[in-house]
């Protein structure tokens, strides 16, 4: 719209959008106005006043007609509409009470589970982990005879530490399922054993206390726990001095030496409605049973090194199993 | 009255703008004027003079006023604005163009 033209209709919207009365009588004036000239022409030429003005008001055809068609010239209709059907809808809702609570509370119902389930999705799938460098985390996998997915083991994990350049650090976790004894009653916890790098690794920076030190993560010099932050709060309270306390598991103390951040979550847990509760370092015991190398039941963690890309690591890894495969093939377990 | 013959919404914008331009008056006198100039031959219906007339409002080409006419009645008096002689000019180069290019076609000789 040009500049010059604003000046002229500028004002007459404004005019039609707030003083509609006494636009509507204006228009009606110069209607009538109109009609009156008409009826003194016939007058004029020998009707009489009624037959006059019967003839000039049939001819005008469409009184109404007409006003409506000068309404609609002046285009700030569609919000006068608008309004005006919002109005008309509101009277009409008061009206009929019990039909307008059966369509609020069926709006209701839709927009609640609607978004109920936006927030599940959004909190689940579109929401990152509060990781940095997530894209550089990888879990991974051995692939078994039928191609799925399989955990790793001992000697695998401890070969692919060795051997590995794409990846800035591997760690593994263990399934831990401790039961804390105190004084009344005895709960099983879900934890992981988790190798000294692990929260290192995925960037965690803990709330309270430190890290599993790499000393700890040997047998015997193991004896220590790291909390989760829910944990923390519902068994013992948020408790302050919790670090250095002893918390009896089993038949053991283990000593507290950290707690976890909030917004950690579960990245481990089996059960995602049991997040983890608690950590101790792996301290992996070579000279039991279970650390023969097809004892798959550790799950290995990778953050990919700066400047390789997923798919160079992947292939990276498969490389190095097979190279593995081949070294240990054919010799007796060490 | 019968609608003007062949008349589209363009042209009977053109013939408004014209008549307001001549002088300021209310609607009643611009159908009257009209009538009158044109012997009989063009005249509005009632029924699209007043909505044609706003339009021509709305878009800035003329300008209302309400002033008392001789009989000491209240009337709305159009008149043109400066945009609308602009509008004029420019409508009325359309229409002479229009009507040289159809009166070309009527003069061709047929084979």
């Amino acid at each position: 719209m040009r500049p010059k033209h604003w000046f002229y209709t500028f004002p007459l919207r404004l005019r039609s959008l707030f003083r509609r009365n006494q636009v509507e009588q204006d228009l009606s004036e110069e209607l009538q106005f109109h009609l009156e000239q008409k009826t003194r022409e016939y007058m004029a030429s020998g009707l009489a006043r009624d037959e006059a003005l019967q003839k000039a008001t049939r001819e005008f055809g469409g009184l109404e007609l007409s006003k409506e068609n000068c309404r609609d010239t002046r285009r700030v209709n569609y919000i006068q509409d608008l309004l005006q059907d919002l109005g008309f809808g509101l009277r009409m809702l008061r009206s009929s009470p019990a039909f307008a609570l059966v369509a609020i509370f069926t709006l209701a119902l839709g927009i609640g589970a609607n978004t109920a389930i936006f927030s599940v999705i959004h909190g689940v799938l579109l929401e990152p982990l509060p990781f940095p460098k997530q894209d550089q985390l990888m879990t991974v996998w051995e692939k078994d005879d039928e191609g799925r997915r399989s955990n790793t083991s001992w000697a695998n994990f401890m070969d692919w530490n060795r051997l590995n350049h794409s990846f800035d650090g591997i760690a593994a976790a263990s399934f831990w399922s401790p039961t804390i004894v105190s004084p009344h009653d005895a709960e099983t916890l879900v934890g992981f054993r988790v190798s000294s790098t692990f929260f290192n690794l995925m960037g965690v920076k803990l709330e309270r206390g430190r890290n599993f030190l790499p000393s700890e993560d040997v047998r015997g010099n193991n004896f220590v726990v790291i909390l989760s932050y829910g944990f923390w709060q519902r068994t013992f309270g948020g408790d302050p001095g919790i670090l250095g306390k002893s918390v009896q598991l089993g038949t053991r103390g283990y000593t507290v030496v950290g707690v976890l951040p909030a917004e950690f979550p579960s990245v481990l847990s089996f059960d995602p409605r049991k997040p983890a509760d608690i950590y101790t370092p792996l301290a992996y015991d070579e000279t039991l049973p279970y650390a023969c190398r097809d004892c798959r039941h550790l799950r290995a963690f990778g953050r990919v090194r700066n400047g390789v890309s997923i798919t160079q690591a992947i292939k990276d890894t498969a490389d190095e199993l097979a190279f593995l495969w081949n070294e240990v093939s054919g010799t007796p377990q060490p | 009255m019968s609608k003007p013959s062949d008349l589209v919404q363009g042209t009977l914008d053109l013939l408004l703008l014209k008549i307001l331009a001549l002088e300021p008056m209310n609607g009643y006198a611009v159908s009257l004027r009209l009538k009158q100039v044109s012997g009989d031959v063009l005249q509005v219906s009632d029924g699209s003079l007043y909505p044609a007339l706003h339009k021509l409002e709305q878009e800035g080409w003329i300008t209302a006023e309400w002033k008392p006419t001789e009989n000491n009645r209240r009337a709305k008096f159009y008149s043109l604005t400066r945009l609308g002689q602009g509008q004029l000019e420019k409508e009325s180069a359309n229409w002479s163009r229009l009507s040289a290019a159809i009166s070309n076609v009527l003069k061709l000789k047929e084979a």
